[in-house]
């Protein structure tokens, strides 16, 4: 099934590698740079299937996002897959413990990130 | 695995230049910590921290280990500082510096292909550890960790004993607030093996009561198959602290079973091992090798079936083809000028219907060429963000105390002026800072300034062009030791006398150096001449304005575009030119009262009370049939160096045109007094008129036919040999003195 996606990250290259993997997969990406844009993006957009966000993002970073989606009466029950690097045992904790669904490793390969969102995803 | 449609290398490109970008950013947040040491942002940090994070994430996905390891420290030490757990010192600030420089070599390094071996990158290294403490072992450890020793320990955990796991699941009632389900979970174990489900609905309420977002099922499930405990773990890894769980095994062929029950308290191994680099290349293995879904994603298709596109504000392109529209769309105009041309010897009768039809051409002709040299411009913010750094190493290594003060980063420009721009401006800076700039705070203090001395840094758009100026409150420049110097150089003959203009332009001859040791900061073996010469290849110019005692200003005027020029045609006897709009200021024919012959032999004409050196295009030139008189030819006033002016005699204005720039030293060779070539709408090629070099060489025939031509008319100025130019184009009082005896 094609879900649609939101892709957070500050970074061009994360978010394009993301994003080409997900359209790849046949799924809608919508592509988003801090967590303020996502934000908007997700009030303009209606129903999104799962958000993929990176943690360290200017404006908002992906905690703060988590965190607002959890409170937001139409998104609070979207999957939310955190983006972390290898090293950051602690932003996994702090993620969950916001309240996102899992967590994907940085550097992932695409069939890891697509397993993972199937790991998430109905 | 096979990622043979997934190929890493299309995502290389944007990764370097995000790089580029992102260091730009680092540079410029680090400048700012430098110079507000004590008072430092903590949001700059953080912004640091980002960059090296991102430059990390990326490396790591195309496996440069180098440069993942690198920054993994410099970011561990970044967090540590953004956090406040190590305090911001100066010395630090300079550790970061040395940091971000080796950072930039490793990105290059890594798209070079290339690794890293010189003793400084170990050394900022260790030195990075030393302040991020933690200790050089625990963070080598984890950031080192080879990447090929994995798959071999993931070979020795595939047995293939099949074992039966008893799997008691009960969620905590929160569960689904993370958006997790219970469902896919079975789904994904019945991907492991054959799964039986045995459901436990005691904790289900009066139906009344049940909330829709709370978890009330627990679950036992029977699951047999060959897989270890971590794959049956890694199904429960995202919900590990949202529910009870307990794992019991029962071997079914040879080995004795284990229990074990993860808790939140207690991470199990498992996750542990995935929270280490390069652990997604096993990770993923378990999964694929099963039987895959009908929504797994088989291999993945080309980037062109992507069924839809995200909606993005911006796109990369390729420089090249910029430059080929950029091209074509002069090629454009050519054909539009020569279209136009020919309607207009049509008869009338036919001509006035095409008429509006080119008007309306020609302005979307123009407004696609400005869209596309918008699409060339860039502000000027990437090469001024060097210039903070460059300073503070300077004045340290000088042992001077200096502010850098940045105007007008955002003024944009074209991007092949941008590339050109940096090294002109680079030295123009040095040259401030090691010749302007005193000795000493207290040679400052004692003449009448702060100790710490400024410098200005000012980009601006003025009249179609970019100025770049550079100001210091400093010594401005010794102009008695220029002029000694320039004798001893044999630059200017010993009894020369010169204007002060005259001799600070000295500083731009070649060869010319003031600095009586070479000192390493700016006489590196090129001077001023260089710089000057740089900025004149672009089509720009400098000059230079110095007040003894209170400071020096160089301005650096160059074209905002180095492919279209606005231009005015002009005819002289049977030869075209064109003389660039921008530097135009009108255009008028002196009654016949208003012109003066001086005694040096150049010409002068009174406009409104001011008088204006003429530059004779037919005598530089030697054009014949052209006007000489300027009451019956056109004098077009012109801008030159320095906000001057003079008057360019021309025999007629002809129209004015946009012309796609053709350079000669490309195409030709370089000329005097003509700075490029263009195409009439005719086809036949047309000189675009430098004016400052016009200036130039008029004034050198001054100088040589002065002696000879002394007191007579203009007309019969003889043809002389250029030299360089000794005279700044205002009138002095002994020609204004000459003047008023004719």
């Amino acid at each position: 099934m094609a879900l649609k996606v939101l892709a957070v990250d500050d970074s061009k290259t994360m978010r394009d590698m993301v994003s080409f993997t997900l359209k790849s997969a046949g799924h809608d990406v919508i592509e988003a740079s801090d967590g303020r844009d996502a934000l908007t993006k997700l009030a303009g957009s209606g129903r999104v299937d799962l958000v993929i966000t990176d943690v360290n993002m200017p404006n908002m970073d992906g905690l703060t996002l988590v965190k607002e989606i959890r409170a937001n009466p139409t998104h609070r029950l979207t999957p939310i897959l955190v983006l972390t690097t290898e090293a950051d045992g602690a932003k996994k904790d702090e993620g969950r413990a916001v309240g996102a669904t899992g967590w994907i490793v940085k550097p992932f390969n695409p069939e890891k990130l697509l397993q993972v969102v199937q790991k998430v995803c109905p | 695995m096979s990622n043979n449609e997934f190929n890493l290398d299309q995502f290389k490109a944007t990764y370097f230049e995000e790089c580029a970008e992102l260091l730009i950013d680092a540079e410029t947040r680090l400048a700012l910590l430098q110079q507000h040491p004590d008072a430092v942002d903590v949001e700059d940090l953080h912004a640091i921290f980002r960059v090296v994070h991102s430059v990390k994430g990326g490396a790591g996905a195309f496996s440069f280990d180098q440069l993942v390891g690198f920054a993994h420290i410099y970011e561990t030490l970044l967090d540590k500082m953004r956090q406040g757990t190590i305090p911001v010192t100066e010395e630090l600030i300079t550790l970061l510096l040395a940091a971000n420089d080796i950072l930039t070599r490793l990105i290059q390094a890594a798209q070079d292909g290339v690794t890293l071996t010189d003793t400084s990158l170990q050394d900022i290294t260790s030195q990075l550890k030393l302040f991020a403490e933690g200790g050089p072992g625990e963070q080598q450890t984890e950031s080192a960790r080879p990447l090929a020793q994995e798959p071999a320990e993931q070979e020795e955990k595939n047995s293939t004993a099949k074992s039966k796991y008893i799997i008691s699941f009960s969620p905590k009632p929160h569960l689904f607030q993370h958006a997790n389900e219970p469902l896919l979970l079975v789904r994904e174990m019945k991907q492991l093996g054959e799964l039986s489900t045995t459901v436990n609905t005691e904790r289900l309420p009066n139906i009344r009561k049940i909330e829709p977002d709370i978890a009330y099922f627990s679950w036992v499930f029977e699951l047999v198959t060959d897989r270890p405990l971590e794959d049956i773990e890694e199904v429960f890894e995202f919900v590990t602290d949202d529910c009870d769980l307990e794992i019991k095994v029962e071997t079914l062929d040879t080995e004795p079973g284990t229990a074990k029950q993860p808790s939140p308290e207690d991470p199990d191994p498992a996750e542990q091992t995935s929270a280490l680099p390069g652990t997604f290349e096993n990770t993923g293995a378990p999964v694929q090798a099963a039987p895959p879904l009908t929504t797994t994603p088989g291999p993945v298709p080309p980037a062109g079936a992507a069924p839809t596109t995200a909606k993005v504000s911006s796109i990369r392109v390729d420089l090249d083809r910029v430059d080929r529209l950029v091209n074509m769309v002069g090629e454009l105009v050519i054909t539009q000028a020569m279209l136009k041309q020919q309607v207009e010897n049509l008869p009338p009768e036919f001509a006035q219907y095409m008429s509006k039809g080119f008007e309306d051409l020609g302005m979307h002709t123009r407004e696609i060429q400005e869209s596309v040299m918008a699409v060339r411009m860039q502000p000027v913010k990437s090469v001024f963000s060097r210039i903070p750094r460059l300073v503070r190493e300077l004045a340290s290594k000088l042992n001077k105390q200096v502010e850098l003060i940045t105007l007008g980063e955002h003024t944009e420009v074209d991007k092949t002026v941008i590339e050109q721009l940096a090294d002109p401006l680079i030295h123009m800076i040095r040259n401030s800072l090691d010749h302007g700039i005193e000795e000493t705070a207290n040679d400052r203090i004692a003449a009448g300034k702060p100790a710490k001395a400024t410098v200005t840094l000012s980009a601006e758009h003025r009249s179609g062009r970019i100025h770049i100026i550079v100001i210091d409150d400093g010594r401005g420049i010794n102009r008695e030791r220029v002029r000694i110097k320039a004798i001893e150089k044999g630059i200017i003959s010993s009894d020369a006398s010169l204007s002060d203009e005259a001799i600070d332009e000295l500083i731009f001859s070649p060869g010319f150096s003031t600095a009586d040791e070479v000192t390493d900061v700016s006489g590196r073996g090129v001077g001023m001449d260089v710089v000057r010469r740089n900025i004149i290849n672009l089509g720009g110019r400098i000059a230079v304005q110095s007040t003894p005692g209170q400071g020096t200003k160089f301005i650096m005027s160059l074209p905002l575009t180095l492919a279209v020029l606005d231009g005015m045609i002009v005819s002289v006897g049977q030869e075209k030119f064109i003389i660039s709009l921008t530097s135009i200021i009108e255009s008028l024919r002196p009654a016949k009262k208003d012109i003066h012959p001086l005694s040096n032999g150049s010409t002068v004409v009174a406009i409104r009370g001011e008088y204006l050196r003429l530059v004779l295009l037919h005598n530089l030139f030697n054009i014949p049939g052209a006007q000489h008189d300027p009451s019956k030819a056109i004098v077009v006033v012109v801008e030159i160096e320095g906000g001057r002016r003079v008057g360019v005699l021309v025999d007629e204005l002809l129209g004015q045109q946009q012309v796609v720039i053709k350079s000669l030293e490309e195409n030709y060779d370089p000329v005097e007094g003509i700075s490029a070539a263009t195409i009439l709408g005719n086809g036949k090629v047309a000189l675009i008129l430098d004016v400052d070099g016009l200036d130039a060489m008029a004034k050198a025939e001054i100088k040589t036919s002065a002696p000879e031509t002394s007191g007579q008319g203009f007309s019969e100025i003889p043809q002389g040999t250029a030299l360089p130019l000794d005279k700044p184009a205002t009138i002095d009082p002994r020609e204004l003195a000459v003047m008023e005896q004719n």
